[in-house]
């Protein structure tokens, strides 16, 4: 334990940091560089003691601060972390300093104020993952989409009006509904601390009502078919590290919202739906990968993919209403293949997008059609992009591997039928990830006009990086196991002991 | 023992990163380090190999490394020490070692050398972890990692748009083979918790006694979970109708044909069932299953070859059909002959793709035997080697290939599967044809090739003629060396069920070798030899008739059953079609424009009403205020 509040230190060290960076005038670029992988790679460190401090042979809440706020609403200022946030702390922090690493590198107008605001999401990310009091993490929560709404909206792409508006009210439309339950839940249970709402009684009416609130809300977050359209969007024209930050951590707020919201407050009305929940997961699946297979634009591909990837997670998450009454294990196993599969997929879209920004450099176009014959070039970057394709089709000895292992283990003990349509996606993903392959990286490319020229050093340290956590992750994850196995398991023996 | 099995695993692994850290060092670096790693993997295979035997020691299963082990399940890789797993690494490491010498002369003039070495070698120990593997969870593993170098590996020549394609489809049809395996994985781990073999062999009659429900019917658990693993097998070991990447993957250099798409890699489905014949010994109406899809494949895909002109695909067609033999002997529960035709084959294809490499090399990269000619007098060694080779490859009594294949044969007919007997027999013709074919064109004959100058060079050098020499050897005498300890079954002892059936067959049918040997003279399959190799001697060699197939006849060959337009065309454009529409109707119209737009648009349109409303003039809103005031308090009147 330290004797210092180090979750708030995490929150609101790049928070500060990042708004002196952006509000003052006259800081050179290379200061604010300097600055930003300074704090970033403090960060990690701190969140790497963090994990090693975490005792993970409980499911306890750990590192617990909590300061009374608005004392007339009973609410707090509440901060903890379990398996799962710590987890994704370390992956928001991690992400972050390879952004800091990626982007230093770069030439952006106002680096700083891009920089900054790069900070101030990593704060805000951390503080989302750590809140256990619901408004704190509403706040959080809500306070996401504006960094990345101006990352987008000033350093994006030539459409980036439509897509900003088009990501912000999506995901504002989605919270509304998702506030409107918080504050009934609180009404209700007379706190709004959010283990107070694990012991809330409610009629299966409104249960059934919240569960779709949060469904709704946390599913365009993540985003599920058929609220996912905005996230292509969003990622074509935001710059590379925008959409680093997007897919690899923004993503995984909404699996940590079902898992922290809808699974222990309504377990009741899951259970009655979990059938249709896990279809329209299925769907983004197999449907996805379809459309992801269409996609003429790389960033597109990988968009849809993500949303694929993350139909794993909420399948799995959905699969522990589905099995909490028949087979506990089998529903460990499939939340345990959830959270993997989010840690995972932040680093392998991260590794990808990083890819496709570095192609983009290079050829000025994400089209398919633009790009072809890398590997005559850039031999060493065209084996990490296969790398990473390879780890976006679920490679064994990959990360990608291990969550669809998991989640597939799981949906084969509530039916069959969800496990072979599950299964599916190692033939899909690897159709569309490896068609990306195939059209960008080989092929003849005679004349380079693309100019087409081996990546800089700073690049290659960072896809270096995530290489090898892709493999650690891949060959024994067995750390990543031990940290989130007694969080899973207490999440779903509560909820199979309180609710039944 | 563990330890230097783990140090046998390793050592290829070991050099692939060396040679990776490496990555622009000197090509003799490169092939030092390559082949040293390999011989040395080899060494100590045969060592253990020997150890293992001669003190007669018992089964080993160890986990080594920890995958993930938590409170309700734990995963690990570990290591499986018997005979079978322990002969398997012998043939794996020695033809990888005489391929990897190989070539070092094929692929000298290659610019990426050293990234070819790497996969090599990362083939090598991704093969010794499917064979070495104690679990089904490693198996997978490594039969992905194998999937992976055999897909770089096709791919290798990567401005070449037809290995870029046929790369992506191996793959591809791969993955629909390992959808079946990691069902069959995945069932096996959440029904049972474990998926070590061990474990999961002494609950077999607990698996074979459950029952599961699939779709709303009720199967035997067993029998699925082994039909699932063997979907995975098909598509490894290119069975119908999982077969036809196999041809495609020749686009690939020639010594990975030999090594990946003949040796080794598609024998990992074979291997797999025989490892797990505890289980498929019970499983009797997947074991017919896999009897008629081997030998539906041996028969059909044989005679493929016969339309065939490209050196390597006929080879792979072969290879196919061949495999379809091993297949066969799995589902008569004939393990340990399975087994002996894999180790057989995978001495006597790797021979035949080496001695095609060296045609090809001599030709130019010509791959089409109708230009191809009169090689046997510029060519000595390749000429001898590629003679045996095809004499095993036929059958020809006291070869390697006779005793292991025909061996299949008359066990089959033996234990009364009449079809998949006949289907096998007749293929002995197709066999022979297509190989007298290649022989007659190569060998014999005038070349179309204007090379005559630089043929006189004779032949190619050392490093490209020792493994011809080499590889030689077991693939003449190699089955009858082994021939009676492996049918007694002292050579595989308890790794195989189901030895007891070989046994008998042996004591009533066989008796001994030199036994075999001499009743084959009077068997019908030694009439079907000797008739096949008259009538390709006088049709091929002497051209003294022509036979006119007919044409549709032709067409269904060589489109392979329609599998060639299928999977070329139909699939391809079907996917093309599905995409685009679900993409363009579905997300774009459907969801994008007709939700989300829509959406914004009706607001939009009201908000351009109300903003009507709003029209800035004070005696419009003192208006609209006074007759709101009125109606309320009317309607408040009304109330009371």
């Amino acid at each position: 334990m330290f004797d210092y509040p180090i979750l708030s230190l995490l929150i609101w060290i790049p928070i500060l940091i990042g708004l002196v960076l952006i509000l003052s005038k006259n800081i050179s670029d290379n200061i604010s560089q300097l600055i930003t992988l300074l704090t970033s790679f403090l960060i990690l460190v701190v969140s790497i003691n963090l994990t090693q401090a975490y005792d993970h042979t409980t499911s306890q809440l750990q590192f617990i601060e909590r300061i009374e706020w608005i004392s007339g609403l009973n609410i707090f200022y509440y901060l903890a972390v379990d398996g799962i946030s710590v987890s994704l702390i370390l992956l928001t922090a991690f992400i972050n300093f390879l952004i800091a690493i990626y982007a230093s590198s770069e030439n952006y107008v106002k680096k700083s104020s891009f920089l900054g605001y790069f900070l101030i999401l990593e704060g805000l990310l951390i503080g989302t993952f750590s809140a256990f009091d619901s408004i704190l993490f509403y706040i959080f929560f809500e306070s996401l989409l504006i960094p990345l709404f101006l990352i987008i909206g000033i350093w994006g792409g030539a459409n980036r009006k439509y897509a900003t508006l088009k990501f912000f009210l999506y995901t504002l439309f989605g919270s509304v509904l998702m506030l409107i339950s918080i504050i009934y839940l609180a009404k209700i249970s007379g706190s709004f601390a959010i283990q107070d709402f694990y012991s809330v009684n409610l009629s299966f009416q409104e249960e059934i009502l919240i569960l779709l609130a949060f469904l709704i809300g946390f599913g365009i977050k993540i985003p599920m078919w058929p609220v996912h359209t905005w996230l292509p969007d969003a990622h074509v024209e935001a710059p590379t590290s925008g959409s680093v930050i997007l897919a690899s951590v923004l993503l995984k707020v909404g699996g940590y919202g079902m898992i922290r919201f809808m699974l222990p407050v309504t377990t009741d009305a899951g259970i009655y739906l979990s059938e249709y929940m896990i279809y329209l997961s299925l769907i983004a699946i197999i449907y996805i990968s379809f459309v992801a297979y269409a996609q003429e634009d790389m960033k597109k591909l990988i968009a849809y993919s993500s949303v694929a990837h993350m139909g794993f997670v909420t399948l799995g998450i959905f699969l522990v209403f589905n099995l909490l009454d028949s087979n506990t294990s089998a529903a460990i196993i499939g939340l345990e293949g959830a959270m993997v599969q989010m840690i995972s997929h932040g680093l392998i879209s991260a590794a990808l997008f990083f890819c496709i920004g570095i192609i983009y450099k290079h050829s000025k176009s994400r089209l398919l059609k633009d790009n072809y014959g890398v590997s005559k070039f850039m031999p060493i970057f065209s084996f990490m992009m296969i790398f990473f394709l390879m780890a976006n089709s679920g490679l064994p000895g990959t990360s990608g591997f291990v969550g669809e292992f998991l989640v597939i283990t799981s949906s084969l003990g509530s039916s069959f039928l969800f496990g072979f349509l599950a299964a599916t996606s190692l033939l899909l993903s690897a159709s569309y990830s490896l068609k990306m392959g195939k059209t960008v990286l080989f092929g003849d490319n005679l004349k380079n006009i693309q100019g087409y020229t081996e990546c800089s050093f700073n690049e290659k340290i960072v896809l270096t990086i995530l290489i090898i956590f892709i493999l650690y992750l891949g060959i024994i994850p067995d750390y990543l196991f031990k940290i989130i196995d007694q969080s899973v398991i207490g999440i779903v023996e509560s909820l199979s002991a309180g609710k039944i | 023992m563990i330890n230097i099995a783990l140090l046998l695993l390793l050592t290829p692994l070991i050099g692939t990163l060396i040679l990776l850290y490496l990555q622009n060092s000197s090509k003799k670096l490169t092939i030092i380090i390559s082949n040293l790693s390999i011989l040395f993997s080899f060494l100590l295979s045969v060592y253990l190999l020997i150890l293992y035997i001669s003190s007669n020691a018992s089964t080993l299963s160890k986990d080594v490394l920890v995958f993930a082990d938590v409170k309700i399940y734990s995963l690990a890789f570990g290591l499986y020490i018997d005979s079978l797993s322990l002969v398997m690494c012998t043939v794996v490491t020695s033809v990888s070692f005489l391929v990897h010498y190989y070539s070092i002369s094929y692929m000298k003039d290659e610019k990426s050398f050293n990234r070819f070495f790497i996969y090599t070698n990362f083939f090598t120990f991704s093969m010794l972890l499917i064979v070495l593997s104690n679990n089904f969870f490693q198996l997978f593993i490594g039969w992905e990692l194998v999937g992976l170098s055999s897909y770089l590996l096709i791919g290798f020549w990567t401005k070449k748009n037809s290995a870029i394609k046929a790369n992506y489809k191996a793959f591809l049809v791969n993955r629909v083979g390992d959808i079946g395996l990691i069902l069959g994985l995945c069932l096996i781990f959440i029904s049972y918790n474990t998926t070590n073999y061990n474990e999961v062999f002494q609950l077999k009659d607990t698996i074979n006694n459950t029952n599961i429900n699939i779709f709303g019917y009720t199967f035997n658990t067993l029998s699925c979970i082994c039909l699932l693993l063997f979907i995975g097998a098909m598509a490894k070991s290119a069975q119908v109708p999982l077969h036809f990447w196999l041809p495609d993957s020749m686009e690939g250099p020639t010594p990975i044909s030999a090594l990946i798409h003949a040796a080794t890699m598609v024998t990992a489905g074979i291997y797999m069932v025989a490892r797990l014949s505890p289980l498929y010994v019970l499983a009797e109406d997947v074991s017919l299953f896999i009897l008629y899809v081997g030998s539906i494949t041996a028969f059909f895909l044989g005679i493929v070859a016969l339309v065939q002109n490209d050196i390597k695909r006929i080879i792979a067609y072969s290879t196919i059909s061949q495999l379809g033999y091993m297949t066969a002997a799995l589902g008569a529960s004939l393990y340990s002959l399975a087994i002996f035709h894999l180790i057989t084959h995978a001495f006597f294809k790797a021979l035949l793709f080496l001695c095609a490499g060296s045609i090809i090399i001599k030709c130019h990269h010509e791959q089409d035997i109708r230009k191809i000619g009169g090689l046997r007098r510029f060519m000595p060694i390749t000429y001898m080697a590629f003679l045996y080779a095809s004499l095993s490859l036929i059958g020809f009594p006291l070869t390697s290939g006779f005793y292991s294949k025909e061996t299949i044969i008359d066990a089959v007919g033996y234990y009364g599967h009449t079809i998949p007997y006949t289907m096998l027999l007749l293929s002995i013709f197709t066999t022979t044809l297509y190989t007298a074919k290649i022989f007659s064109k190569v060998f014999f004959g005038e070349s179309t090739l204007h090379l005559d100058s630089e043929l006189k060079n004779k032949e190619n050098d050392f490093e490209m003629l020792m493994p011809l020499v080499v590889l030689t050897i077991p693939s003449v005498f190699l089955g009858i060396f082994i021939y009676d300890s492996l049918m007694l079954g002292t050579l595989f002892g308890t790794s195989l069920a189901a030895q007891e059936l070989v046994v008998s067959f042996y004591n009533d049918y066989v008796i001994n070798s030199l036994n075999f040997f001499l009743h084959s003279f009077l068997t019908i399959n030694f009439l079907i030899l000797t008739s096949a190799i008259i009538f390709g001697y006088f049709y091929y060699y002497k051209k003294s008739f022509v036979i006119k197939t007919p044409s549709f006849i032709k067409n269904i060959l060589t489109e392979e059953y329609g599998f060639n337009i299928f999977s070329s065309k139909y699939i391809p454009e079907f996917q093309n079609f599905i995409t685009k529409y679900l993409w363009r109707r579905v997300d774009i119209s459907a969801i994008d424009n007709g939700f989300v737009n829509n959406t914004s648009y009706f607001l939009n349109k009201i908000s351009h009403k109300v903003r009507k409303v709003h029209t800035g003039f004070i005696y419009h809103y003192s208006l609209t205020i006074i007759s709101a005031l009125i109606i309320l308090l009317l309607i408040i009147g009304y109330k009371n």
